[in-house]
């Protein structure tokens, strides 16, 4: 079976572009992607420039509940630019829209790395960094055919068994785009 | 003909679904012409549409309406994320209750009867020995979830579609026969995004077209569209969940049982806008038939081999015939001599 | 009208403001369609020279299905349409409406509603209230009017809604400063506004210069057609012509020859009668085609749009 060529659900990412007029300019990333969202920092009156990093020692988790925390009394006209991990821009996104906030506010920097998440359709679990088709699934361990099909939901593609019409064929991995 | 609900068959392990007769003479045959294009293929659903055809009603009540909810039954128990709605979604469910139990109590009234007073209402399914009576608008007063409520009740898929922003995003639904698509992964999604994997359609544009018309659908004037694909065994559930149980199924095809094994899979989809909420119910009812009650039809046996024949290769693949799309065409030669 | 018009009798008619009055419609036959918050009906009226047919936004609860509201202000510059409904419209009488269609429908999902209206923009807030209120949202509405001409239903919203109703009266002096009212809102915040076009332009573009975000702005978009030059259509397919006078739309023309167009907004929204056009150059004033289809000028919105010389051929 081929990868699709374009599959429409499969999000493009652009270097984000600082927005103006905003009430705060929120900058929220994963360690290794600071440097993508500095230079705009540095472009930003720094009264309502904020960084949201992780925490060495706590990591993702703990900067998303604080995130979490502080969405629920920023102004309407935040505007949020998210760097790091593909899976983590878009739980970042989640978070934000939850708490109230939409898309037009919300620029997701190019993910560092094309490590992708990956969501089994057979038994739903979800996998992080996942580089090559097929992937073994972690929960069901059916051989999973990594699609460009994408859920912004689920921040994920979507993996369905590679060998189902015929579980003797063991396909080659090759490395995704 | 009008077709009363015969005892449970199945659409899985012994596969004891059939059709009668009167079912195959009113089988939703969706080529209207031999070569297989794309085309936004919509027209008004209006209703009553010819007696004891597909399109009489709103909704389709036939003879497979108990096997249809036996097997719905036995998909939520094993995964109760087949239905599913956001809390948006609440009043628009709602809406859904309503339309629905209005027209088969008006459509079908042997199987099923509304008593409205004010907010009170009291339903009765003959057909499944339901009668409860709620609180109209007030989720607590029912015995389950409004859509998994209604949606038991009814043959076929539904999704209800929000809309804002002038789009349209699969905020609720209750999917157990799906055409191999997954509302568990596929929630939450705008139109774009979900039709993503439809190979070709996006080039040309159809979708564009196709959310500007949706979006100004008008309450009171529902559209349909057929859609199509084949299936192996009369599986209801081919969904991506189970597609572990049901994939080598396509492998089992041979020469010899192409007639019982393939089965022709159309949908007659219904789109019909919400008066409350304003959102869009889109429902999916699916008919199964098998080639070799197909092919009693001369006129449909060779239209089906012409188009099975020029299908263009990206659909072979999108709708997963390639294991035995030669087969099925070669079987069906036969029925078309001068092709 | 439409095959699926509703015949109603107007059962009650009441002054709500000195310039404003209220039309309760009832259903001749059975009951009304359900509808949801925001949405409209148009009312065909008998006019002298031509039938002419209004939008009104539904002003009544979603759930009372027995009967509809609209209210309906006398305009100074009427194209016969709010005249006719103040002196012509008795209790009593007989009239035609269309099922309700909606373009302007709460966003179900938002943290807070705030509901903007001016003058007789009211009466599609007044069935988004019950429903908001119904589903214990958060929600505030201000209310400007002119209480010499318009501020139907002021007393009972303000009884009704206490901290959440904000009047401002102009003829009293009290205005109402839109910066302080859209500044330090929180996410999740979504603002709709009825009301007339400089009420909208200045919440847009009060609210872009604090930030917001444009797709927490919602409005009624739809007006009355403007008028414009007159000119001539020419209907390649019938073989017939039909002249546009000045204050009178193309689809009112088309309609007035007998010529069914499907519509439903009448506005330039909903995208219903798009009609091919064979030759001649369009002054686009509809929001539904995109940049593209209009730079095409292949197509034209019939009910807001004209030609741009002194002539038109259509693919009627």
């Amino acid at each position: 079976m081929q990868i699709d060529p374009s599959i429409k659900s499969r999000p493009t990412y652009q270097a984000p572009m600082l927005e103006e007029p905003a009430g705060l300019q929120l900058f929220v990333c994963q360690p290794e992607a600071r440097g993508l969202l500095e230079p705009l920092y540095q472009q930003c009156a720094s009264a309502q420039a904020q960084w949201v990093l992780a925490d060495e020692e706590t990591g993702t988790e703990a900067l998303l509940a604080s995130l979490q925390q502080m969405l629920v009394n920023v102004p309407v006209s935040t505007r949020l630019y998210v760097a790091g991990h593909e899976g983590f821009l878009w739980d970042v996104r989640n978070l934000a829209l939850e708490a109230g906030l939409v898309d037009e506010q919300i620029q997701l920097a190019p993910p560092v790395s094309r490590g992708r998440r990956l969501f089994c359709t057979h038994c739903y679990t979800l996998m992080e960094g996942v580089e090559a088709s097929p992937h073994s699934c972690s929960g069901c361990g059916r051989l999973l055919l990594v699609r460009d099909h994408f859920s912004r939901l689920h921040g994920a593609y979507v993996g369905v068994q590679i060998n189902a019409e015929d579980p003797s064929e063991l396909p080659e991995q090759e490395v995704l785009q | 003909m009008r077709m009363s609900p015969k005892p449970v068959q199945t659409f899985r392990d012994d596969f004891t679904y059939s059709n009668s007769p009167g079912a195959i003479a009113r089988f939703p045959f969706p080529f209207p012409e031999d070569e297989y294009r794309y085309s936004v293929n919509i027209e008004p659903h209006v209703t009553p549409g010819p007696e004891g055809s597909v399109y009489e009603f709103l909704l389709d009540i036939d003879e497979h309406y108990l096997s249809e909810m036996a097997e719905r039954d036995i998909v939520l128990k094993e995964n109760p994320q087949r239905c599913l709605a956001m809390p948006h979604m609440d009043l628009a469910c709602w809406d859904m209750i309503e339309r629905c139990m209005q027209s088969l109590a008006a459509d079908y009234p042997q199987h099923f009867s509304l008593t409205i007073d004010g907010d009170q209402w009291t339903w009765h399914n003959r057909l499944l020995n339901i009668h409860d009576s709620f609180t109209f608008g007030d989720s607590s007063t029912l015995p389950l979830p409004p859509m998994e409520y209604m949606g038991r009740q009814v043959q076929g898929d539904f999704a209800l579609l929000d809309q804002r922003d002038g789009d349209l995003f699969l905020d609720a639904g209750i999917v157990t026969c799906p055409a191999d698509w997954s509302l568990a992964f596929d929630a939450g999604m705008s139109f774009s995004e979900w039709h993503g994997p439809v190979p070709m359609a996006h080039e040309m544009g159809v979708f564009d077209r196709a959310l500007k018309y949706l979006t100004a659908i008008p309450v009171g004037r529902p559209v349909r569209r057929l859609n199509w694909t084949l299936t192996v065994n009369a599986r209801m559930d081919t969904s991506p969940e189970t597609y572990p149980n049901w994939g080598t199924d396509r492998a089992s095809v041979t020469a010899d049982n192409v007639g019982e094994k393939v089965h022709l899979r159309v949908e007659l989809q219904v789109l019909d806008r919400m008066p409350r909420s304003n959102a869009l119910m889109f429902s999916i009812r699916t008919y199964l038939l098998s080639f070799d009650d197909l092919v009693t039809n001369p006129d449909w046996a060779r239209r089906m081999h012409r188009v099975l024949k020029t299908l263009p290769p990206e659909l072979v693949e999108y709708k997963g015939l390639g294991r035995y799309h030669d087969l099925a065409v070669e079987w069906l030669s036969r029925f078309d001599p001068a092709n | 009208m439409s095959i699926d018009s509703i015949p109603v009798r107007v059962a009650a008619i009441e002054a709500v403001a000195p310039m404003i009055r209220e039309f309760r419609l009832e259903a001749i036959d059975g009951s009304l369609p359900a509808f949801s918050p925001g949405s409209h009906v148009q009312v065909a009226m008998p006019g002298e020279q031509r039938e002419i047919r209004n939008a009104y936004s539904l002003c009544s609860d979603p759930r009372e299905t027995g009967s509809y509201r609209i209210a309906v202000r006398l305009q100074e510059d009427s194209r016969g349409g709010s005249a006719f409904m103040h002196s012509q419209v008795s209790v009593g009488d007989r009239l035609q409406i269309t099922p309700p269609a909606n373009f302007f429908a709460p966003a179900w999902h938002a943290r807070k509603h705030l509901l903007i209206a001016g003058g007789v923009g009211i009466t599609p807030f007044m069935s988004y209230i019950p429903e908001l209120e119904r589903q214990g949202a958060d929600f505030e509405l201000h209310y400007l009017y002119r209480s010499s001409q318009t501020g139907a239903y002021r007393d009972e919203l303000m009884h009704r809604l206490g901290q959440a109703f904000n009047g401002y009266d102009s003829d009293a002096g009290v205005r109402c400063d839109l910066s302080v009212l859209l500044s330090n809102r929180e996410p999740g915040s979504h603002v709709y506004i009825c009301g007339p076009e400089s009420l909208i332009e200045g919440v847009r573009e009060t609210a872009r210069a604090l930030g917001w975000p444009e797709s927490l702005i919602h409005y009624e978009a739809f007006a009355a057609p403007e008028p414009g030059e007159p000119f001539k259509a020419k209907l390649v397919r019938s073989g017939r012509a039909v002249e546009v006078a000045a204050d009178e739309s193309l689809l009112e023309a088309l309609e007035r020859e007998g010529i069914e167009v499907p519509n439903l907004c009448r506005g330039g929204v909903c995208g219903q009668c798009v009609t091919s056009v064979v030759e001649g150059s369009v002054e686009h004033r509809d929001d539904f085609l995109s940049a593209d289809e209009k730079a095409s000028g292949t197509c034209i919105m019939p009910c807001v749009s004209r030609a741009a010389g002194n002539h038109l051929i259509l693919d009627l």
